[in-house]
């Protein structure tokens, strides 16, 4: 069965979901996991279309069967118990808009779990790529569209340390672990040591065996490996995605603060962009199987009449005016100076001559 | 406004992250930023301007400390000719800006000791000031004589420059041109009235300074409007954050948030890993502890079967005698030195090479003739190679055989200086004065003061010095705490060797008072002190020095820092440790021999009587160590050695006799012969009973003052009636009527406690399927045996055991949850012995509040099977979490009493939000069964709750709670520390006693309530309480209150601090 497994949950995502697979099976991954609820987009016909093909096992998120209130926890607590999961030689947790990026020898998953030695888990840390300023939705890579992102060293918001992790499942469902969770192993059953390294290689302390979804000051680093995190792509896509709620915190707002603390156009960051023909070239072969190129043709056309629908409503034009509003494009240059209550409680709350001092700092972008 | 330009100067390479922050603090706040160097670096922050130093101060002109090497004098003129020029206002590299400096005022300082020191890490003054002119003065003479030196410093200065060889700057005292030069011309000046207050620059003490990297907000809970910058000791902080953070802040202390509000990356610019010379850098310990636990695995045991009291010791590799204790007592220090392991560890394994050649004793005596052989010859036998004796008046021959001994060349004999009339010192005080003189002290590696009672038995190894150095890792200093050695009925004096004659002694933990936890010391040549005392090295060097330390204690473990330069004596609860050494006290020997002492007066104590209360308040004798055995083969061996020497043989003979005439003489005159008789025929009390035994009060107390306390490792294992038949026998015998003859075994047996034979339910249908967990393994066993039962879930387990026909069901707390020893349910021991209640344990894993389906379960199901009818009484009891446990179940047992302790009725976010102490509980389910306390207690018969009607978040519980059948006792001023405050005064105890029947006695709580006058904790409380609200005359009466019963330096300087707030008052 899978040897390299990716775990996720999704819901309406039909646009994003070749371009993520075509990368992820180009490094290496050969199986994918994906747990759904409530699509209509085309996300169920496009990942059935890819699973007869045998590249990935659909299952319907049974997380309200299982009494849990929160679709994510559900499906890694359903996951637990299958031979799919527990028989791979890695499991990594990953959601559409996360792109693993390799750094060494050749970019392949086998080259960095050679660089990493003997270690059971892995924590790729994220980087928060913005939108580079894109307003509007097009059939492109992601990869392609989006190189601004968000500085290496980035102490706040508290998400630019957030981690994703790649573990081997054992006797237990993750290594010496007993639960997946969303960023890391938890429940630790045993006592020996285990080698648990971040994005540099370097073992963390033992104190994170415990608990934490995110890395710190002196645990941060991306030298062999980076995750990619394309969270709020272009505006009007963004608005689908404010529009679907969030798999996991459904009840939170996603309106104008989470688009300020997640949407990084600071840094230039092209190092995925060298894998982008390959990219290319595996999403055209993965359109040659059968109904896969229409599935994906269709979801597609939903997406943009969704933009289209959801731009008639008062809210929604308020939001998608505000995010692409020149004064929210220059914050997105300067989040470091911005503080946490400002990415708690948004744009809004940013002082004026805050942003007239940031308006003379020349841009040659 | 515009805020005045900061600068700096760096010397030495790059920067580290903290100057960085430091550094970038500063512009991030407003202030232009400028860092003068000489060699320029490559790493200022965003916004520090770097510019050249020579343009201050060319560096052809550079000093630097001539014994330390430090370029801190140089910086010291720098910054004066600097601020003359630039007019800019200077920081050290290490000061955190936490707001602009806008003080509306050109001269920025702050004391950092109040009305002490200003130092001159944060220094602005504008050009005009006099203090600047003549710091810049000063300065301009690099053979200065500081003008506010007197004395015999000062004279010794100016005799150097009469005599044409003026003294460099630089070989002058530590910085000469620094604060004390600031203080002195500010207060010349009268400029002095700028100096801002300690909290404006140096809110954090050097003291403290190790809360700027502890995780959590004890450094941003002092910050006010007041404080400017914060001073963060770099020199000795960084070495810290070094070695014990991986060199880098914690991001959730005060400094690691800094780092991530100043957008600094530690990991670009590292503290170099400089430790003291002779010390190995983190690299190469990790590097050693790599190699020691690869080695490990090859290094197998032998097969051979181990001897019963020498167990392996795998962290050291030497073999270890132990002792076994009678039970209370040895598990009460297993238990203390079980907690102090995980605080204090052992050395670092690479030590500075020093030589253990020349072991020297030094030590005072008078007429100890007949004991000096053997102590020498023990002595010898485990490593000392020389003794430094000083005596004095004696009327034996101990001057005799120490001279023969001196011939031999081990002993160097010195009369004591010591004269009465020229002064007020102790005899052993002259000595130790006149010792440090001595070429035989010079000559020594290490020096060990003891006496000639006292006898270092050491447990590793073959029992010498040097099996206890590798055991220790190569200490420079080691304290061996005192064990006393009664007189266990052995009246006559025979020349036997002390150490075999004697075995009976005190217990290793007595919990109050702390009599016999005094220590000795052995102090190495390469440890930075520079004066021997009594029981330790004193007057550390230089306080920079304190890296260079390494000070053990009898179990091998490192002391607390605080003692390395507190002049205590004493061990305390952290720093006492038998495991690897105890220094024997023989301090009674025989009775015989008891009156010659008594005849001679103790050494340094020459004024006190030494009667039967002196005898008492020392006859320990309740415990046995008898290891001393083992290492008789070799004294023995050295005594021959010595006897082989006719000469000595013969002095020694003749001390013998001289002793047993002495002790003929004194047996004849009438006092003393009523002495002998009534310690030989009387049976008094052990010392471990007496409430003021040696050294907590003077000994010239009558009997009639003797309290009797049974101590609290005993008394909590037996039923009050045992412990009220044991008193009635104490206290007979300390009337003196009990003979010698009389039998007192069968009295002092405890009673056999009749079980209540209990009917056990069928376990719950709940999942069991908990690991088992190892801290549980005792409960099990005795559940087992005593005809219980032990039900474990995942997180949770139930331990029944069956005592009386009352049962307690006691829940466990935060606390107890996480201790890592054998554990037991709350109040145990008080529980079943004392109270003789059957007890229910609820146990937890974890610091999950219960809420776990197997705990409901387990309830509803005994409520279910009827099980709790065949109790007569029930209470649910608990602390805390422990609280909440024992309202909410208190509805499976209607008509159960509930007893709580500061509880919580529920953490559910949505009812209480404010309360945020135990972040994961938010996590738990607060729904379902048993979620909510309020509902839990209608049913019971009394509820009786204990909590500080003061403190907001506990009180927002209990006011949750209503009902006809609740009553709230009040407990103010402890915050949420109830439990402990009741043990210490004696509540807990009696509000349990009472509970257990369902009543309470409120007279009795208020009363003993009052006992919290005694308690530290509440005394800063209330006086700091007072002081803040204003009632001045409230908190300087607690003051005094304090200060008649004990000394307590910071009470002290709060009641300075109001005196002068008072004195404010009357003149304002």
């Amino acid at each position: 069965m899978a040897k390299n497994l990716i775990l996720t949950c999704m819901k309406n995502e039909g646009p994003f979901i070749l371009e993520w697979v075509a990368h992820h099976l180009c490094i290496g991954f050969d199986h994918f996991l994906v747990y759904t609820n409530d699509c209509d987009d085309g996300t169920v016909e496009l990942l059935d279309a890819l699973a007869n093909a045998g590249i990935v096992t659909r299952i319907d998120n049974p997380y309200q069967l299982m009494g849990q209130p929160k679709p994510q926890r559900g499906a890694l607590k359903h996951a637990e118990g299958l031979d799919l999961v527990r028989n791979a030689d890695w499991v990594l947790v990953s959601d559409v808009d996360e792109f693993v990026n390799i750094h060494v020898g050749d970019g392949s998953l086998d080259a960095l779990v050679k660089a990493v030695g003997s270690a059971e888990i892995i924590s790729m840390q994220w980087r928060l790529f913005g939108s580079s300023n894109i307003d509007h939705y097009e059939d492109l890579p992601i990869v392609k569209q989006h190189s601004y992102c968000a500085p290496k060293f980035c102490p706040r918001p508290v998400q630019a340390w957030g981690i994703k992790s790649m573990f081997r499942p054992g006797p237990l469902p993750a290594g010496q672990f007993a639960n997946i969770g969303v960023h890391r192993p938890t429940g630790k059953k045993t006592t020996t040591p285990v080698t648990w390294v971040n994005g540099s290689g370097k073992q963390l302390p033992r104190k994170f065996n415990e608990n934490g979804w995110r890395l710190g000051i002196g645990t941060y680093g991306y030298d062999l490996v980076t995750l990619n995190h394309y969270s709020v792509r272009n505006a009007e896509s963004y608005l689908v995605k404010k529009d679907r709620g969030r798999v996991n915190h459904v009840n939170r707002d996603q309106g104008e603060a989470y688009w300020l603390r997640m949407n990084f156009n600071m840094s230039h960051d092209l190092s995925l962009q060298t894998a982008l023909p390959e990219i290319e070239r595996r999403i055209a072969e993965l359109k040659t199987l059968p109904n896969v190129a229409s599935c994906h043709l269709h979801a597609v056309k939903t997406h943009k009449e969704k933009i289209k629908a959801l731009m008639t409503r008062d809210d929604m034009i308020e939001l998608y005016r505000e995010i692409t509003s020149p004064r929210s494009k220059l914050l997105s240059r300067f989040l470091n100076m911005l503080t946490k209550e400002h990415f708690a409680d948004g744009p809004r709350t940013v002082p004026d001559d805050l942003v007239s001092k940031l308006e003379q700092v020349p841009y040659f972008g | 406004m515009t805020l005045p330009d900061i600068a700096s100067l760096w010397i030495g390479g790059n920067l580290s992250w903290l100057e960085q922050v430091c550094l970038k603090s500063f512009a991030d706040h407003g202030h232009r930023t400028i860092l003068y160097t000489y060699e320029g670096v490559s790493n200022a922050p965003e916004g520090v301007e770097v510019m050249d130093a020579n343009s201050i101060f060319p560096n052809t002109n550079f000093i630097r400390h001539k014994e330390s090497g430090s370029p801190a004098v140089h910086a010291d003129a720098f910054r004066y000719r600097m601020i003359q020029l630039q007019n800019v206002v200077w920081v050290d590299a290490d000061i955190l800006c936490v707001q602009p400096w806008d003080t509306q005022n050109e001269f920025i300082f702050g004391w950092e000791k109040k009305n002490r020191v200003v130092c001159n890490a944060v220094l602005g003054l504008p050009r005009f000031s006099r203090t600047l002119e003549r710091l810049n003065a000063l300065c301009a003479d690099e053979y200065p004589i500081p003008p506010w030196l007197t004395g015999q410093s000062k004279e010794d200065l100016e005799k150097a420059a009469r005599d044409g060889k003026p003294v460099h700057v630089s070989e002058l005292k530590w910085g000469v041109w620094g604060p004390s030069a600031v203080t002195h011309f500010l207060n010349e000046t009268g400029e002095m009235e700028h100096a801002m207050p300690q909290e404006a620059f140096y809110p954090v003490s050097f003291k403290d300074r190790r809360d700027l990297v502890k995780p959590g907000d004890v450094v941003d809970n002092i910050m006010t409007d007041g404080v400017y910058g914060v001073h963060l000791w770099n020199r000795r902080l960084s070495r810290r954050i070094v070695t014990n953070h991986n060199g880098i802040a914690p991001e959730d202390s005060f400094l690691g948030r800094a780092l991530v509000r100043h957008n600094v990356d530690p990991l670009l610019a590292p503290i170099p890993d400089k430790p003291p010379p002779g010390h190995p850098t983190q690299e190469e310990l990790r590097r050693q502890k790599a190699q020691t636990t690869a080695k490990e695995p090859t290094v197998k045991p032998a097969a051979a079967p181990a001897v019963a009291p020498v167990t392996q010791e795998p962290a050291v590799g030497i073999k270890r005698q132990r002792l076994l204790q009678s039970e209370p007592y040895q598990n009460a220090i297993d238990n203390m030195e079980g907690r102090t392991e995980q605080m204090f560890g052992q050395l670092p394994p690479v030590a500075p090479p020093i030589s253990h050649d020349r072991i020297l004793v030094l030590t005072s005596m008078k007429n100890e003739a007949p004991f000096i052989l053997e102590w020498v010859a023990y002595n010898k036998a485990i490593g000392v190679t020389h003794f430094l004796v000083y005596t004095n008046d004696c009327s034996d021959n101990t001057n005799e055989i120490l001279d023969r001994l001196s011939d031999l060349g081990l002993v160097t004999r010195v009369d004591n200086p010591w004269n009465p009339y020229k002064t007020k010192k102790k005899p052993q005080h002259v000595a130790l004065e006149d010792a440090m003189e001595q070429p035989a002290y010079e000559d020594a590696d290490w020096v060990l003061t003891i006496d000639v009672d006292e006898f270092v038995n050491i447990h590793v190894g073959d029992g010498t010095f040097f099996d206890l150095f590798k055991a220790c890792n190569d200490p420079n200093v080691i304290s061996f705490t005192w064990k006393f050695f009664g007189n266990s009925h052995v009246n006559e004096y025979e020349d036997r060797p002390i150490m075999e004659t004697f075995t009976a002694c005190a217990p290793e933990f007595i919990p109050k008072p702390r009599l016999g936890w005094g220590f000795k010391s052995m102090v190495h040549k390469s440890a930075p002190y520079t004066k021997i005392g009594v029981h330790r090295p004193l007057k550390i060097s230089d306080e920079s020095k304190l890296d260079q330390v390494r000070w053990v204690n009898g179990s091998g473990r490192m002391m607390p820092e605080m003692l390395l330069t507190n002049n205590g004596w004493r061990s305390t609860k952290r720093s006492l440790g038998y495991r690897m050494a105890t220094l024997n006290h023989y301090i009674l020997r025989s009775a015989e021999s008891f009156l010659v002492k008594r005849d001679r007066g103790r050494i340094n104590h020459t004024e006190q009587d030494q009667g039967i209360d002196y005898w008492m308040r020392r006859n320990y004798t309740s415990e046995t160590d008898d290891r001393m055995l083992s290492r008789l083969p070799m004294m023995q061996k050295e005594l021959d050695g010595l006897k082989a020497d006719k000469k000595l043989a013969a002095l020694h003979e003749e001390a013998v006799l001289w002793h047993k005439d002495k002790i003929a003489k004194l047996k004849v005159n009438p006092g003393y012969n009523e002495l002998y008789r009534d310690l030989t025929e009387v049976r008094r009390p052990d010392a471990i009973y007496l409430t003021k035994p040696e050294a907590e009060s003077s000994d010239a107390q009558p009997v009639e003052d003797l309290g009797l306390l049974i101590p609290e490792p005993e008394r909590e294992v037996m039923s009050d009636q045992a412990a009220a038949k044991k008193l009635a026998l104490l206290t007979r015998m300390l009337k003196g009527e009990v003979s010698s003859n009389e039998t007192i075994a069968d009295q002092m047996a405890a009673p056999e406690v009749k079980r209540h034979d209990a009917w056990l339910p069928e376990p719950p249908n709940s999942p069991m399927g908990g690991d088992q967990e190892p801290r549980f393994e005792e409960m099990r066993r005795q559940a087992a045996q005593s005809g219980g039962f032990f039900w474990e879930g995942p997180d949770n387990a139930l331990f029944f055991e069956p005592v009386g026909r009352r049962l307690v069901v006691t829940f466990d707390n935060v606390h107890t949850a996480r201790l890592q020893e054998q554990r037991w349910p709350w109040g145990y021991p008080q529980i079943t012995k004392q109270l003789g209640c059957s007890v229910l344990g609820i146990m937890s894993k974890n610091r999950g509040w219960f809420r776990h389906d197997f705990v409901h379960d387990c309830f509803d199901h005994l409520k279910a099977t009827g099980w709790f009818k065949q109790f007569d009484k029930v209470l649910f009891y608990g602390a805390s979490m422990g609280g909440f446990g024992a309202l909410t179940y208190a509805r499976a047992c209607p008509g159960a009493n509930v007893l709580a302790l500061e509880p919580q009725t529920t953490l559910n976010p949505e009812i209480l939000p404010n309360d945020t102490r135990w972040p994961w509980t938010r996590k738990l389910d607060w729904t379902g069964r048993y979620c909510d306390a309020r509902e839990g207690i209608g049913e019971a018969r009394k509820v009786v709750v204990v909590s500080d009607p003061y403190f907001e978040l506990d009180r927002a519980h209990v006011a949750r709670l209503k009902g006809d059948n609740v009553q709230k006792l009040r407990l103010p001023f402890f915050g949420h520390k109830a439990a402990p405050a009741l043990l210490q005064m004696g509540n807990l105890k009696s509000l349990l006693t009472d509970m257990a029947d369902g009543e309470v006695n409120t007279n009795e709580y208020f009363r003993l309530l009052r006992n919290r006058r005694d308690l530290a904790r509440f005394q800063h409380t209330i006086i700091n309480h007072a002081k803040d609200r204003g009632h001045l005359k409230l908190a300087l009466q607690g003051c005094e209150y304090t200060l008649k019963k004990r000394k307590a330096r910071n009470i002290r300087l709060i009641k300075e601090d109001i005196e002068e707030q008072l004195k404010g008052h009357r003149s304002g």
